[in-house]
């Protein structure tokens, strides 16, 4: 009984439907989450890399002031 | 952190390429769906990020085998890589469902076995990630981590499968559908051609991305290692 009530809507009906609203939405969503997933990469990445530098610089300067350090690293 | 590879950035570019070429067949080349108008052009990019999301935690299935193997770090590394970028492309997928769904089902949501278990599988490999952050003892941290990637794979087939095992509205792409099945289209060669290369898109997209979160593992890996040898351990 769907089924036939489903093709006779279809048949009735004679443009497509109106729903470009939610092919915009949709493609928001797709490129819209994509972006924040990019940006999250980026950010972790970028603090994970000031971070490095930090330990780094850190170790450098021990083995300067250490020389017992600098000789077991 | 080492110097990015050529091939990388080569990936990168050709991502970007291949995601702006299959966005312009969806909204130009692709015919517009005589009965649904513009929303049915979600279908490729929805249909495509399900794909990866699938992919993704298969990956991460076959990475949890290899660690509890190997017990090599990396695979650790891309297990959880994997499963992060296949949470992203599994929202996408269901957010994007359900924006469908609107106006062709006439609800955001309903309980259909398709949507239910895509649900569930959403929640594990969320839980999974939440779980993994809560285990300070890298080593445990892995073995938990390719444990329950591999139980929670399960998921994956039964999300695939019940629209095909299940009475349910949801329609399918491969196979027949069910007869109470709301929002089936037959594909033109126009719209088969754009769904594929849609697939082939967010396949490359994948492949870029879990290598930029795997150097960023082991990065994260580098500097746990300094930390501990600044902090004299």
């Amino acid at each position: 009984m769907v089924a036939l009530m489903d093709s006779l809507k279809y048949a009735l009906q004679d443009s497509p439907a109106e729903t470009t609203g939610y092919m915009v939405a949709g493609y928001l969503v797709i490129f819209g989450l994509m972006a924040i997933y990019l940006l999250s990469l980026y950010i972790r990445q970028r603090n994970l890399r000031q971070e490095a530098a930090l330990y780094e610089n850190d170790l450098e300067n021990n083995k300067a002031i250490d020389p017992e350090v600098s000789r077991q690293s | 952190m080492e110097k990015k590879p050529r091939l990388l950035t080569i990936l990168d570019v050709v991502s970007v390429v291949i995601l702006g070429l299959a966005t312009l067949m969806v909204f130009f080349y692709a015919p517009m769906e005589a009965v649904m108008g513009n929303v049915q052009r979600v279908f490729y990019f929805h249909v495509a990020a399900g794909w990866v999301g699938m992919l993704s935690f298969m990956t991460a299935a076959v990475a949890g085998i290899v660690y509890l193997r190997t017990a090599k770090r990396s695979w650790d590394i891309i297990g959880v890589s994997s499963v992060e970028i296949g949470m992203v492309f599994a929202l996408i997928n269901v957010i994007t469902g359900s924006i469908w769904a609107r106006p062709i089902w006439n609800t955001w949501w309903t309980w259909d076995p398709r949507l239910t278990t895509a649900t569930i599988m959403l929640l594990i490999y969320a839980a999974y990630l939440m779980l993994r952050a809560g285990i300070d003892d890298p080593n445990r941290r892995a073995r938990f981590g390719a444990v329950y990637a591999i139980i929670g794979f399960v998921s994956v087939p039964l999300t695939f499968f019940s629209a095909r095992l299940f009475r349910t509205i949801h329609p399918i792409v491969i196979g027949t559908n069910q007869p109470g099945s709301a929002g089936a289209f037959d594909m033109t060669p126009l719209m088969l051609q754009t769904f594929l290369f849609s697939l082939l898109a967010f396949t490359v997209i994948f492949i870029d991305l879990l290598w930029h979160r795997i150097r960023m593992g082991q990065l994260a890996d580098t500097v746990e290692q300094l930390k501990m040898k600044a902090s004299g351990g």
